[in-house]
Protein backbone atom coordinates (compact mmCIF):
# COMPACT_ATOMS: atom_id res chain seq x y z
CA UNK A 1 0.00 0.00 0.00
CA UNK A 2 1.27 3.44 -0.98
CA UNK A 3 2.54 5.65 1.77
CA UNK A 4 -0.10 8.37 0.58
CA UNK A 5 -2.78 6.63 2.31
CA UNK A 6 -4.86 6.16 -0.85
CA UNK A 7 -5.55 1.76 -1.11
CA UNK A 8 -8.58 0.11 -2.07
CA UNK A 9 -9.84 -2.90 -1.19
CA UNK A 10 -11.00 -6.39 -3.71
CA UNK A 11 -14.33 -4.96 -3.93
CA UNK A 12 -12.70 -1.18 -5.11
CA UNK A 13 -13.54 0.17 -1.87
CA UNK A 14 -11.51 3.01 -0.40
CA UNK A 15 -9.31 2.03 2.38
CA UNK A 16 -7.81 5.09 4.57
CA UNK A 17 -5.58 5.47 7.37
CA UNK A 18 -6.82 4.75 10.77
CA UNK A 19 -4.92 7.88 11.44
CA UNK A 20 -6.90 9.94 9.35
CA UNK A 21 -9.98 10.15 10.94
CA UNK A 22 -8.01 11.08 14.09
CA UNK A 23 -6.38 14.08 12.53
CA UNK A 24 -9.39 15.59 11.22
CA UNK A 25 -11.28 15.10 14.40
CA UNK A 26 -8.07 16.97 15.91
CA UNK A 27 -8.41 19.70 13.32
CA UNK A 28 -12.10 19.86 13.99
CA UNK A 29 -11.85 20.14 17.63
CA UNK A 30 -9.49 22.90 17.21
CA UNK A 31 -11.50 24.94 14.68
CA UNK A 32 -14.96 24.36 16.96
CA UNK A 33 -13.18 25.27 19.74
CA UNK A 34 -11.79 28.52 18.72
CA UNK A 35 -15.65 29.36 17.56
CA UNK A 36 -16.98 28.34 20.95
CA UNK A 37 -14.72 30.92 22.30
CA UNK A 38 -14.32 33.57 19.78
CA UNK A 39 -18.25 33.47 18.80
CA UNK A 40 -19.20 36.21 16.76
CA UNK A 41 -18.56 36.98 12.72
CA UNK A 42 -15.69 34.71 13.04
CA UNK A 43 -16.83 31.93 14.91
CA UNK A 44 -19.33 31.95 12.52
CA UNK A 45 -17.55 31.39 9.60
CA UNK A 46 -15.48 28.63 11.36
CA UNK A 47 -18.52 27.10 11.83
CA UNK A 48 -19.27 27.50 8.43
CA UNK A 49 -15.82 26.02 6.93
CA UNK A 50 -16.45 22.75 9.09
CA UNK A 51 -19.91 22.61 7.77
CA UNK A 52 -18.04 22.67 4.39
CA UNK A 53 -15.27 20.24 5.26
CA UNK A 54 -18.32 17.80 6.77
CA UNK A 55 -20.46 18.62 3.66
CA UNK A 56 -17.24 17.08 1.28
CA UNK A 57 -16.44 14.32 2.99
CA UNK A 58 -20.09 12.92 3.20
CA UNK A 59 -21.05 13.35 -0.60
CA UNK A 60 -18.01 13.13 -2.54
CA UNK A 61 -16.08 10.96 0.21
CA UNK A 62 -12.88 10.46 2.20
CA UNK A 63 -10.65 10.90 -0.94
CA UNK A 64 -12.02 14.40 -1.20
CA UNK A 65 -11.73 15.60 2.24
CA UNK A 66 -10.11 18.71 3.02
CA UNK A 67 -8.47 17.66 6.28
CA UNK A 68 -7.52 13.97 4.67
CA UNK A 69 -5.83 15.64 2.43
CA UNK A 70 -4.00 17.66 4.68
CA UNK A 71 -3.44 14.71 6.66
CA UNK A 72 -1.77 12.78 3.35
CA UNK A 73 0.20 15.69 2.51
CA UNK A 74 1.64 16.00 6.03
CA UNK A 75 2.30 12.18 5.83
CA UNK A 76 4.38 12.79 3.11
CA UNK A 77 6.28 15.93 4.23
CA UNK A 78 7.19 14.62 7.16
CA UNK A 79 7.85 10.87 6.43
CA UNK A 80 5.10 9.80 8.69
CA UNK A 81 5.33 6.57 7.13
CA UNK A 82 2.90 3.56 5.94
CA UNK A 83 -0.33 3.52 7.14
CA UNK A 84 0.03 0.96 10.61
CA UNK A 85 -3.67 -0.31 9.62
CA UNK A 86 -6.33 0.53 7.02
CA UNK A 87 -9.81 0.71 7.50
CA UNK A 88 -13.21 0.56 5.20
CA UNK A 89 -14.13 4.41 4.38
CA UNK A 90 -17.67 3.54 5.29
CA UNK A 91 -17.73 4.00 9.19
CA UNK A 92 -15.40 7.38 9.19
CA UNK A 93 -18.13 8.36 6.60
CA UNK A 94 -21.20 7.95 8.18
CA UNK A 95 -19.61 9.87 11.29
CA UNK A 96 -18.94 13.10 9.03
CA UNK A 97 -22.36 12.63 8.07
CA UNK A 98 -23.12 12.66 11.25
CA UNK A 99 -21.42 15.56 12.12
CA UNK A 100 -23.03 17.04 9.01
CA UNK A 101 -26.52 16.81 10.59
CA UNK A 102 -25.73 18.22 13.65
CA UNK A 103 -23.66 21.67 12.09
CA UNK A 104 -26.43 21.87 10.18
CA UNK A 105 -28.96 21.97 12.71
CA UNK A 106 -26.32 24.70 14.20
CA UNK A 107 -26.29 26.92 11.15
CA UNK A 108 -30.43 26.64 10.48
CA UNK A 109 -30.05 28.04 14.66
CA UNK A 110 -27.72 30.97 13.99
CA UNK A 111 -29.76 31.87 10.82
CA UNK A 112 -33.04 31.86 12.99
CA UNK A 113 -31.40 33.79 15.67
CA UNK A 114 -31.47 31.47 18.30
CA UNK A 115 -27.34 31.50 18.24
CA UNK A 116 -27.76 29.91 22.01
CA UNK A 117 -29.31 26.52 20.88
CA UNK A 118 -26.41 27.37 17.71
CA UNK A 119 -23.63 27.00 19.93
CA UNK A 120 -24.86 24.09 22.29
CA UNK A 121 -25.23 22.25 18.85
CA UNK A 122 -21.76 22.95 17.80
CA UNK A 123 -21.04 22.02 21.55
CA UNK A 124 -22.41 18.68 20.81
CA UNK A 125 -20.06 18.20 17.42
CA UNK A 126 -16.93 19.32 19.77
CA UNK A 127 -17.78 16.97 21.98
CA UNK A 128 -17.81 13.77 19.12
CA UNK A 129 -14.49 14.92 17.62
CA UNK A 130 -12.69 15.36 20.77
CA UNK A 131 -13.66 11.69 21.52
CA UNK A 132 -12.56 10.61 18.43
CA UNK A 133 -8.78 12.20 18.52
CA UNK A 134 -8.38 11.55 22.01
CA UNK A 135 -9.78 7.96 22.59
CA UNK A 136 -10.76 6.91 19.08
CA UNK A 137 -14.00 6.40 20.03
CA UNK A 138 -16.14 6.82 17.07
CA UNK A 139 -19.71 7.83 18.69
CA UNK A 140 -21.17 8.13 14.69
CA UNK A 141 -20.51 5.00 13.88
CA UNK A 142 -22.05 3.52 17.29
CA UNK A 143 -25.06 5.27 16.30
CA UNK A 144 -25.86 3.26 13.27
CA UNK A 145 -27.47 0.49 15.30
CA UNK A 146 -29.91 2.47 17.20
CA UNK A 147 -30.47 4.59 14.28
CA UNK A 148 -31.59 1.35 12.20
CA UNK A 149 -33.82 0.76 15.14
CA UNK A 150 -35.36 3.81 14.98
CA UNK A 151 -36.01 3.64 11.38
CA UNK A 152 -37.86 0.48 11.15
CA UNK A 153 -39.72 0.92 13.86
CA UNK A 154 -41.18 4.48 12.21
CA UNK A 155 -41.65 2.07 9.19
CA UNK A 156 -44.16 -0.10 10.96
CA UNK A 157 -45.48 2.45 12.53
CA UNK A 158 -46.26 3.73 8.68
CA UNK B 1 -14.45 39.35 33.14
CA UNK B 2 -13.83 39.49 29.68
CA UNK B 3 -16.33 36.93 27.66
CA UNK B 4 -14.12 35.39 25.61
CA UNK B 5 -11.58 34.63 28.98
CA UNK B 6 -14.70 32.95 30.52
CA UNK B 7 -15.63 31.34 27.58
CA UNK B 8 -12.06 29.95 26.71
CA UNK B 9 -12.04 28.50 30.40
CA UNK B 10 -15.39 26.96 29.97
CA UNK B 11 -14.38 25.27 26.74
CA UNK B 12 -10.93 24.25 28.15
CA UNK B 13 -13.09 22.57 31.53
CA UNK B 14 -15.79 21.13 28.81
CA UNK B 15 -12.70 19.54 26.59
CA UNK B 16 -11.53 17.99 29.98
CA UNK B 17 -14.86 16.32 30.64
CA UNK B 18 -15.31 15.06 27.60
CA UNK B 19 -12.07 13.76 27.65
CA UNK B 20 -12.04 12.05 30.71
CA UNK B 21 -15.69 10.35 30.14
CA UNK B 22 -14.33 9.07 27.06
CA UNK B 23 -11.20 7.48 29.27
CA UNK B 24 -13.91 5.93 31.56
CA UNK B 25 -16.01 4.72 28.72
CA UNK B 26 -12.36 3.15 26.80
CA UNK B 27 -11.97 1.24 30.39
CA UNK B 28 -15.70 -0.34 30.45
CA UNK B 29 -15.72 -1.30 26.97
CA UNK B 30 -15.96 -5.10 26.06
CA UNK B 31 -16.33 -6.09 30.00
CA UNK B 32 -18.44 -8.81 29.41
CA UNK B 33 -21.91 -8.25 31.80
CA UNK B 34 -24.15 -11.17 33.04
CA UNK B 35 -27.75 -10.15 32.51
CA UNK B 36 -29.92 -9.74 35.70
CA UNK B 37 -32.57 -11.43 34.48
CA UNK B 38 -33.72 -14.97 32.34
CA UNK B 39 -32.81 -13.78 29.09
CA UNK B 40 -32.72 -16.06 26.08
CA UNK B 41 -33.09 -16.71 22.34
CA UNK B 42 -35.71 -18.19 21.32
CA UNK B 43 -35.42 -21.73 18.95
CA UNK B 44 -36.84 -19.40 16.01
CA UNK B 45 -33.91 -16.67 16.64
CA UNK B 46 -31.11 -19.37 17.39
CA UNK B 47 -32.12 -20.87 13.59
CA UNK B 48 -32.34 -17.23 12.10
CA UNK B 49 -29.23 -16.50 13.88
CA UNK B 50 -27.53 -19.78 11.58
CA UNK B 51 -27.01 -21.16 15.75
CA UNK B 52 -29.27 -23.59 16.10
CA UNK B 53 -27.35 -26.61 14.70
CA UNK B 54 -24.33 -25.99 17.29
CA UNK B 55 -23.71 -28.96 19.35
CA UNK B 56 -25.41 -29.59 22.55
CA UNK B 57 -22.32 -29.32 24.31
CA UNK B 58 -20.91 -26.00 23.49
CA UNK B 59 -21.50 -22.31 23.91
CA UNK B 60 -22.34 -19.96 20.72
CA UNK B 61 -20.98 -16.39 20.57
CA UNK B 62 -23.38 -14.06 18.11
CA UNK B 63 -21.63 -10.89 17.23
CA UNK B 64 -23.58 -8.57 16.31
CA UNK B 65 -22.34 -6.30 13.87
CA UNK B 66 -23.53 -3.23 11.55
CA UNK B 67 -22.04 -1.71 8.57
CA UNK B 68 -20.41 1.39 9.90
CA UNK B 69 -19.06 -0.97 12.85
CA UNK B 70 -15.58 0.58 12.96
CA UNK B 71 -14.35 -2.01 15.79
CA UNK B 72 -15.60 -5.44 14.29
CA UNK B 73 -12.93 -6.40 12.74
CA UNK B 74 -10.60 -6.34 16.12
CA UNK B 75 -13.78 -8.10 17.69
CA UNK B 76 -13.36 -10.95 15.29
CA UNK B 77 -9.81 -10.93 15.71
CA UNK B 78 -10.76 -11.63 19.33
CA UNK B 79 -13.19 -14.23 18.57
CA UNK B 80 -11.25 -15.89 15.91
CA UNK B 81 -8.36 -15.91 19.07
CA UNK B 82 -10.39 -17.45 21.76
CA UNK B 83 -12.18 -20.16 19.71
CA UNK B 84 -8.79 -21.83 18.53
CA UNK B 85 -8.40 -22.26 22.14
CA UNK B 86 -11.63 -23.20 22.92
CA UNK B 87 -13.08 -26.21 20.77
CA UNK B 88 -16.34 -26.37 22.81
CA UNK B 89 -16.50 -22.44 21.81
CA UNK B 90 -18.02 -21.27 18.29
CA UNK B 91 -18.98 -18.15 17.09
CA UNK B 92 -20.46 -16.02 13.91
CA UNK B 93 -21.24 -12.95 12.90
CA UNK B 94 -24.21 -11.23 11.85
CA UNK B 95 -25.82 -8.02 10.86
CA UNK B 96 -27.76 -6.25 13.59
CA UNK B 97 -30.12 -4.73 10.97
CA UNK B 98 -31.05 -8.34 9.86
CA UNK B 99 -31.99 -9.60 13.28
CA UNK B 100 -33.61 -6.50 14.48
CA UNK B 101 -36.10 -8.51 16.83
CA UNK B 102 -33.39 -9.86 18.95
CA UNK B 103 -31.96 -6.25 18.79
CA UNK B 104 -35.33 -5.38 20.34
CA UNK B 105 -35.42 -7.95 22.67
CA UNK B 106 -32.24 -7.64 23.93
CA UNK B 107 -32.03 -4.32 24.31
CA UNK B 108 -28.80 -3.86 21.93
CA UNK B 109 -27.48 -0.31 21.04
CA UNK B 110 -24.43 -0.53 20.07
CA UNK B 111 -22.19 -3.15 17.09
CA UNK B 112 -20.15 -4.81 18.16
CA UNK B 113 -22.45 -6.62 20.60
CA UNK B 114 -21.39 -9.75 21.60
CA UNK B 115 -24.26 -12.30 22.91
CA UNK B 116 -23.03 -15.66 24.60
CA UNK B 117 -25.81 -18.45 24.35
CA UNK B 118 -25.79 -21.60 26.28
CA UNK B 119 -26.39 -24.75 24.49
CA UNK B 120 -30.20 -24.37 25.49
CA UNK B 121 -30.92 -20.38 23.98
CA UNK B 122 -29.94 -18.85 27.76
CA UNK B 123 -27.95 -15.39 27.35
CA UNK B 124 -25.03 -16.36 29.64
CA UNK B 125 -23.26 -13.00 29.47
CA UNK B 126 -22.87 -10.16 26.54
CA UNK B 127 -20.74 -7.38 25.81
CA UNK B 128 -20.70 -3.98 23.58
CA UNK B 129 -17.82 -2.80 22.61
CA UNK B 130 -14.59 -5.47 21.49
CA UNK B 131 -14.62 -7.92 24.44
CA UNK B 132 -12.21 -8.64 26.57
CA UNK B 133 -10.54 -12.09 25.85
CA UNK B 134 -9.47 -13.03 29.36
CA UNK B 135 -13.26 -12.22 30.44
CA UNK B 136 -14.37 -14.52 27.41
CA UNK B 137 -12.63 -17.67 28.52
CA UNK B 138 -13.53 -17.27 32.13
CA UNK B 139 -17.09 -17.06 30.78
CA UNK B 140 -17.10 -20.24 28.57
CA UNK B 141 -14.89 -21.64 31.15
CA UNK B 142 -18.14 -21.20 34.07
CA UNK B 143 -20.42 -22.46 31.40
CA UNK B 144 -19.07 -25.42 29.42
CA UNK B 145 -16.02 -27.00 31.82
CA UNK B 146 -13.29 -27.90 29.13
CA UNK B 147 -11.80 -31.09 30.53
CA UNK B 148 -8.55 -31.58 28.10
CA UNK B 149 -6.74 -28.05 27.40
CA UNK B 150 -5.74 -28.14 23.94
CA UNK B 151 -3.18 -25.51 23.38
CA UNK B 152 -2.90 -23.75 20.19
CA UNK B 153 0.12 -23.39 18.30
CA UNK B 154 2.21 -20.41 18.73
CA UNK B 155 2.56 -18.35 15.83
CA UNK B 156 5.81 -18.81 14.16
CA UNK B 157 6.76 -21.86 16.29
CA UNK B 158 6.82 -25.69 14.47
CA UNK B 159 6.78 -28.59 16.36
CA UNK B 160 10.21 -31.02 15.18
CA UNK B 161 8.28 -33.94 13.27
CA UNK B 162 5.18 -32.32 12.09
CA UNK B 163 4.33 -30.45 9.28
CA UNK B 164 1.59 -28.42 8.29
CA UNK B 165 -0.37 -28.43 4.81
CA UNK B 166 1.35 -26.40 3.15
CA UNK B 167 4.82 -26.48 4.26
CA UNK B 168 6.94 -27.13 1.29
CA UNK B 169 8.07 -31.44 0.81
CA UNK B 170 11.19 -32.65 0.23
CA UNK B 171 11.75 -33.76 -3.26
CA UNK B 172 10.79 -37.39 -4.08
CA UNK B 173 8.49 -37.69 -1.57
Amino acid sequence: MSSTGLAYDADGRLLIDVRGPRFGAALTSVVLGTALVVQGGVGLGLVAWQWIAFAVSTVAGLRFSPYGNLFRWVKRRFDLGPAPATEPEAPPRFAQACGLAVSSVALVAFALGAASLGWVAVGVVLALSLLLATTGICVGCELHVLGTRVISRARERA
Amino acid sequence: MDPILVRLVAVALFALAVVVAGRVWRARDGRLAVPVGPERLTPEQLARLGVADAPRSSVVGVLLTSQTCSTCEAAKDVLAEVAAARPRFAWRAADASDHLDVVRALGVLRAPTLLLVAPDGRLVARSSGVPRADELRRSIDATVPHTARRRAPLRGTARPGVRGPDAPRPVGS
